[in-house]
């Protein structure tokens, strides 16, 4: 019985642990990444390199508002397929380029962005996909 | 210290956890969090609605579970829709889809967004069913495959001119109570929460496959209807959630089938022959909606990091073990907490009624939360993958058929925006919530001695679903997070 309630105690002490971080970190980010996330005004073009089939540097959320022209500008130490879910765009980095994937954010939600074939991850399959995908970020649309 | 600590497990988190793929369900989830303020306003709105609810609710003793109703099957289109000729239709209709659903698994594309298994049986069946369920009324009673093909087995075998049933009829004991179905219920919450695997079609279709012949089985040795109600889980869960819909199929008292609208929630309110597995199932049932959704947040890969840790030893497969262990862990968990506030209950109340007899009152009353939040959580993930089907149902197998002409069709993913997400969302839980705290106000009025114990008694209750609910809220404002 006394187990019991201090079982509860623990758990409801957790979870207030975990609440109160959590959202007074909502402001900049969910994840909270060195860099602060890129604010919508700054929209003539995020700089996102891919070193090691990873995002150097930066915060893994990329944050921009519903209706922006986002144009995310993608260099890659390794010739890359990255591929933005749910607007469905796909793009092959090579080494040396830039590559451009310019579109409007007529959609909110948070979508990932994964490296297509990277097997690198295990030998489970991915929900959604099943091509072992591993996210290198996630694009996120306020309204 | 606990700072510390915190940070050694976040350390652990980041170390070990992004080799591996979470596991829940398929398909992937665009949402947004909930927003902060939206999140206040959600659990504001719930405390305040709780105490204006515990006033309104106690005035009066409900002394029956009587409520209105009337008989939909009575109106023209719908009695027809009612009637044998459509409904055979229907219930071949899945059979049909049921029979793809196999065949796709085993002959289809392995992959999973190419073949109709995965989404219909995660997106389509388990929570698009649920919500039809919960809102519309038991559509799942209506086209259960196993129910429909032991069904014409029994008619082939009468027609053959055999004497006697097709089963065994063997009588099923009483004491199992409804634990088969807890058992293997529990099996299904391992498939879709911790199987790594899930979304393989052949899996899944081996595994419905295995469910089938138990499903069979347990029909020829006890009976179908026996079955139905002991051990086919599906059918007892959605049940349950129906109870909370605005519909129920009843026959009237000249033996006709009935279909007659109801007040929403008013099923709960009939704890008749609640029995200890049966209240056990409910639990389990609530602890594993709620547990899939908190495998999505933050604070679950810092606490699978720990567990993680602690069975590294296993080697492998430490990973599945340790998700295991939290899956068992999880209504365990429920459970103690119920038990603990039905301890409460009985002392505040004073009441003669043993704490057993607590937790069998009112453990219906607490699905509305869980309907609430599983709406919330589901709402745009059914309907923006749930379009999924569309191009599915015209290329099962995902060989490039195009049979009705969809197979083109692209998943809109702008049909619901983030904002009517979100107040669907809110709205669902806050109204859950307040379904809830009603239920069990008349559930402790009808059956506690006097008006005084029973207030008495809702105030522990009112913690519970206070927390319970401030739960579903906390986990539809995370970041969903992929492993």
């Amino acid at each position: 019985m006394q187990f019991i309630c201090k079982a509860f105690c623990v758990f409801a002490l957790i979870a207030l642990l975990q609440v109160i971080p959590a959202h007074s970190a909502g402001k900049d980010g969910a994840h909270p990444g060195r860099k602060s996330p890129v604010k919508s005004e700054e929209m003539s073009g995020i700089t996102l390199k891919i070193a090691g089939g990873e995002i150097q540097g930066g915060s893994k959320v990329v944050r921009v508002k519903q209706g922006d022209k986002v144009k995310l500008n993608l260099m890659a130490d390794k010739t890359t397929e990255v591929h933005l879910h749910g607007y469905d765009i796909e793009k092959t980095v090579s080494p040396g380029r830039v590559a451009v994937m310019a579109f409007q954010a007529r959609v909110a939600g948070r979508f990932p962005v994964t490296v297509h074939g990277s097997h690198s991850h295990g030998t489970k399959k991915r929900k959604g996909g099943g091509h072992g995908e591993k996210v290198l970020f996630y694009l996120e649309v306020h309204p | 210290m606990s700072f510390f600590i915190r940070g050694l497990w976040l350390a652990a988190a980041i170390v070990f956890l992004p080799n591996f793929a979470s596991a829940h369900g398929f398909g992937q989830r665009y949402d947004l969090p909930v927003p902060l303020g939206l999140f206040m306003l959600g659990a504001g709105a719930s405390v305040v609605l709780s105490f204006l609810g515990m006033g309104l609710f106690v005035r009066k003793k409900h002394e029956s579970v009587d409520y209105p109703s009337c008989d939909l099957l009575a109106s023209p289109l719908l009695g027809w829709m009612g009637g044998a000729g459509f409904m055979s239709v229907i219930r071949a209709l899945s059979v049909v889809l049921f029979c793809v659903m196999l065949a796709a698994g085993f002959w289809g594309t392995d992959e999973p967004a190419k073949n109709i298994a995965p989404t219909l049986i995660w997106i389509i069946w388990w929570v698009g069913l649920a919500y039809v369920c919960a809102l519309a009324g038991n559509l799942w009673s209506l086209v259960n495959p196993w129910d429909i093909t032991f069904s014409w087995a029994e008619t082939l075998y009468r027609k053959m001119g055999r004497g006697g049933s097709l089963s065994l009829e063997r009588p099923f004991p009483e004491r199992l109570g409804v634990w088969p179905a807890l058992y293997l219920f529990l099996w299904f919450a391992w498939a879709e929460i911790v199987w790594p695997n899930n979304d393989v079609p052949r899996n899944l279709s081996l595994a419905a496959l295995g469910y089938s012949i138990i499903t069979w089985a347990g029909m020829f040795v006890h009976g179908k209807k026996v079955w139905l109600e002991r051990g086919e889980a599906f059918s007892i869960i959605f049940d349950v959630m129906s109870r909370f819909s605005v519909t129920e199929a009843r026959a009237s008292e000249d033996g006709r089938r009935e279909w007659r609208l109801r007040p929403p929630a008013a099923g709960l309110l009939n704890t008749d022959g609640m029995s200890n597995s049966m209240m056990a199932l409910v639990v389990l049932m609530l602890a594993t909606v709620s547990f899939d959704g908190f495998t999505e947040t933050p604070l679950w890969h810092i606490l699978r990091a720990g567990i993680y840790e602690g069975v590294i030893w296993v080697g492998r497969d430490a990973l599945l073990v340790a998700d295991t262990i939290a899956l068992i862990a999880a209504p365990a968990l429920f459970l103690g907490v119920y038990y603990l506030f039905c301890i409460l209950m009985r002392a505040m109340s004073g009441s003669t009624l043993s704490t057993g007899e607590f937790a069998r009152l009112f453990v219906l009353s607490l699905v509305p939360i869980a309907i609430g939040y599983h709406v919330a959580h589901y709402f745009s993930f059914l309907f923006i993958q749930g379009q999924r089907i569309i191009p599915l149902l015209s290329d099962p197998f995902g060989v490039g058929w195009n049979l009705w002409g969809t197979a083109a069709y692209k998943v809109d993913i702008g049909i619901i925006g983030a904002k009517t997400t979100w107040y669907a969302s809110i709205a669902a839980i806050v109204i859950g919530h307040i379904c809830a705290v009603y239920l069990a106000h008349v559930t402790a009025l009808r059956a506690l001695e006097n008006r005084f114990a029973a207030v008495r008694s809702q105030y522990p209750m009112l913690v519970l679903m206070v927390g319970y609910t401030m739960v579903s809220l906390w986990i539809i404002a995370q970041p969903i997070t992929d492993g």
